[in-house]
């Protein structure tokens, strides 16, 4: 009844030899028992010293035995079930099996000047729409744009979060800061939808006190926590892939003992986001290859806990503009994180870094999903596949397959044939108006747009979440 | 002075020990302390053209910052215990506001506000909006600068500059803001004094709004 995905029926790609997976993994319990991990939540500190850390109360730091962190990811289901509004948008988290999400950006995009505008509500619920329809997007994710016109920023996620579950069917990722979980949890309570709510950490080697708030907060509410760490290499955390791995799955792992000691089997999706840093300017280098190197170590190093894990870096790029950067960048970093075995990959819809996004670039990127699809779903190989029987058959020249049985059988099950792409004859494509793949985007945009609005909970229940996102803004207002 | 070029090279080359090392030396060798940070500052400006110059990056910016900076802690005692002043561009406070922990950006224009000449007093990050006035007034400060990557944290800009008015100081201090999460817009809105995306742009913004002109810039 659940959704499909892609499972990945061939070997998964590894870097690192066997041995390299158990010195890093040598070391990230190395780390976390020496150094340790700042958490900045006092129950948490107590409820981790009660079971053996070693806590530095004024530096709020806690050090983990090797033994704990090591029971405590065995407790975590390797893979699990996360409910949507309707069964048929169940998602099975873990094993071989990968789901796409989308990205999120701070602003919109003006598609002739690519300079980033805030979208109106109409805009967001347009993105909402499109996310939706596009078939290679399993769950939509914390937000698409960070708010929209005339609502203050600590209402951007519950306000977004009412208008997903308005005009979205399927299981969405919900953002907890800002203690805007008291809010979100309970309008997700209400509707009787799972979310996947998601905490991050402060790296290097820091769980901040909302998130850990958050946390307490969402295990005791039941849905899975999904984690994200953020490190980016040579500034927050090691210049090298390895290095900041190693950082990252420490963060990951004292969020892990926390959440199992309070709940033993938890469902937990643990997140990976880390790019290098760009050195001339500071700001995360997304779209650079090293992103990817590092989303592979960390996949084969998790694979090995047989956790689920997402990769958030994919769908974020350096490029500015809809062009060959970024097409290179989300279409290198997508491929390399599904054949190293991710379970969610976030990749539609940003267009550059987590400043802007746009629906047209989500149907853009429709296109590097399958084609990911494509190559993780392998070949089957069989005695109809390897086709000896038709190669005898055919003989060489003048012999030829287009009239055989086995071409009308298995063409189209093999061609992964792009939806934005242009694939005409030259003489074709300069009679049709030289079309672009941005041209092909901007026409399935606009039929997309032009279906419909569904809207997928009763009036009587959007009125009951309305008052909670009220609640919501009277709280902020008054913490003001 | 051969002491003087060791201390150089020292910053160029990262070795913060080792600038501190021939500092103390130079002291020893009763070199006028402002003479030393005369040649520190000039070390550190030819650093900061190579960054923005794309020749260095921020590690090596940052190394050498930190070099000058443990030398420069050294001969401010000295400089006091003189009865000297050491000459500076201006005081511009610093820091990213409350619920907020990034600090490369803010780092960043640290450290090239440090390298053009100001005087510049760190507040840190996560910093308390009273923290930043009581800074301001303290060190009698000609600028404020606050930085936020988050969209929600950037909301703190406008309460530190509602409470700069409330206590009747807005008019004393320039106020500028960046990060991650502010835009040229934001900026009006808030009614910031001024905004550049990148850290070289800060300096000149701030040399423009202190009304500081080039050839008095190097000192």
């Amino acid at each position: 009844m659940a959704r499909e995905g892609v499972v990945t029926t061939g070997k998964q790609v590894a870097l690192l030899k066997q041995q390299d997976v158990e010195q890093m993994h040598l070391a990230v319990l190395d780390v976390l028992e020496e150094t340790g991990v700042r958490i900045e939540h006092e129950k948490a500190l107590k409820l981790l010293a009660s079971h053996g850390c070693r806590i530095d109360y004024d530096e709020l730091r806690a050090r983990f035995p090797r033994q704990l962190v090591c029971e405590c990811l065995d407790q975590v289901p390797s893979d699990f079930t996360v409910k949507a509004p309707i069964p048929e948008n169940d998602l099975i988290m873990g094993g071989d099996r990968l789901y796409f999400t989308h990205t999120s950006g701070m602003k919109s995009v003006d598609l002739s000047s690519f300079e980033p505008k805030v979208p109106t509500q109409a805009e967001y619920i347009e993105a909402v729409r499109v996310l939706d329809a596009l078939d290679s997007i399993d769950m939509l994710g914390c937000y698409p744009y960070f708010g929209y016109e005339g609502i203050s920023p600590e209402m951007a996620i519950p306000e977004g979060m009412l208008l997903h579950m308005k005009y979205s069917r399927k299981h969405q990722a919900v953002a907890c800061s800002n203690d805007c979980e008291l809010f979100t949890l309970q309008m997700a309570a209400l509707a009787g939808h799972e979310v996947s709510a998601t905490i991050g950490s402060s790296p290097p080697l820091t769980w901040g006190k909302d998130a850990v708030n958050a946390a307490f907060r969402i295990v005791e509410s039941g849905f899975p926590i999904s984690t994200v760490d953020g490190c980016m290499m040579g500034g927050t955390g090691p210049a090298t892939p390895a290095g900041s791995v190693v950082t990252s799955s420490a963060e990951q792992m004292a969020m892990i003992v926390l959440v199992q000691l309070l709940n033993p089997g938890h469902r937990m999706l643990i997140g990976h986001f880390s790019a290098p840093l760009n050195m001339s300017t500071g700001s995360p280098a997304f779209g650079q290859i090293d992103a990817s190197m590092n989303n592979m170590l960390f996949n084969q190093l998790w694979r090995n806990y047989n956790i689920p894990v997402s990769n958030g870096s994919p769908g974020y790029v350096n490029a500015k503009c809809i062009d060959y950067q970024a097409g290179y960048e989300k279409g290198m970093a997508s491929l390399l994180a599904g054949m190293s075995g991710v379970n969610v990959l976030l990749l539609h819809f940003g267009v550059s870094g987590e400043i802007t996004a746009h629906p047209l670039q989500a149907v853009l990127d429709d296109d590097i999903a399958r084609m990911t699809a494509r190559v993780l779903k392998g070949e089957e190989i069989s005695e109809e596949t390897i086709a000896v029987d038709v190669i005898k058959q055919v003989g060489p020249v003048p012999g030829h397959f287009l009239s055989q049985p086995h071409t009308l059988k298995w063409y189209r099950k093999t061609q992964c044939v792009p939806g934005s792409a242009d694939r005409l004859t030259y003489q074709d494509w300069m009679q049709s108006g030289k079309k672009s793949a941005l041209d092909y985007a901007r026409e399935r945009m606009e039929e997309i747009l032009s279906r419909q609005q569904k809207v997928c909970i009763s009036e009587s229940m959007e009125e009951d979440l309305k008052r909670i996102v009220k609640e919501a803004e009277v709280y902020y207002s008054k913490r003001e | 002075m051969e002491i003087l070029e060791k201390i150089s090279e020292a910053v160029t080359t990262y070795q913060i020990d080792d600038a501190a090392y021939y500092t103390k030396q130079a002291l020893e060798q009763q070199i006028d302390p402002l003479t030393v940070l005369d040649t520190l500052n000039r070390t550190i400006r030819d650093v900061g053209k190579k960054f923005e110059t794309g020749e260095l990056f921020i590690p090596e910016l940052i190394m050498a910052a930190e070099a000058v900076m443990t030398s420069t802690r050294l001969l401010e005692e000295e400089i006091i215990k003189q009865g000297k002043k050491k000459h500076s561009l201006g005081n511009i406070v610093i820091g990213t506001v409350f619920g907020d922990i990034h600090d490369i950006g803010k780092n960043m224009v640290t450290t090239l506000l440090r390298a053009a000449g100001f005087n510049v007093i760190d507040c840190g990050i996560n910093v308390k909006a009273d923290v930043f006035i009581e800074a301001v007034e303290k060190n009698e400060a000609d600028m404020l600068a606050l930085s936020a990557l988050l969209t929600t944290t950037a909301q703190e800009q406008r309460k530190v500059i509602q409470m700069l008015s409330e206590r009747g100081m807005r008019e004393r201090v320039k106020v500028i803001v960046g990060g991650g999460g502010i835009s040229a817009q934001f900026a009006d809105s808030i009614g910031a004094d001024g905004y550049d995306a990148t850290a070289s742009g800060a300096v000149a913004l701030a040399k423009r709004l202190l009304d500081i002109r080039e050839d008095h810039a190097h000192g």
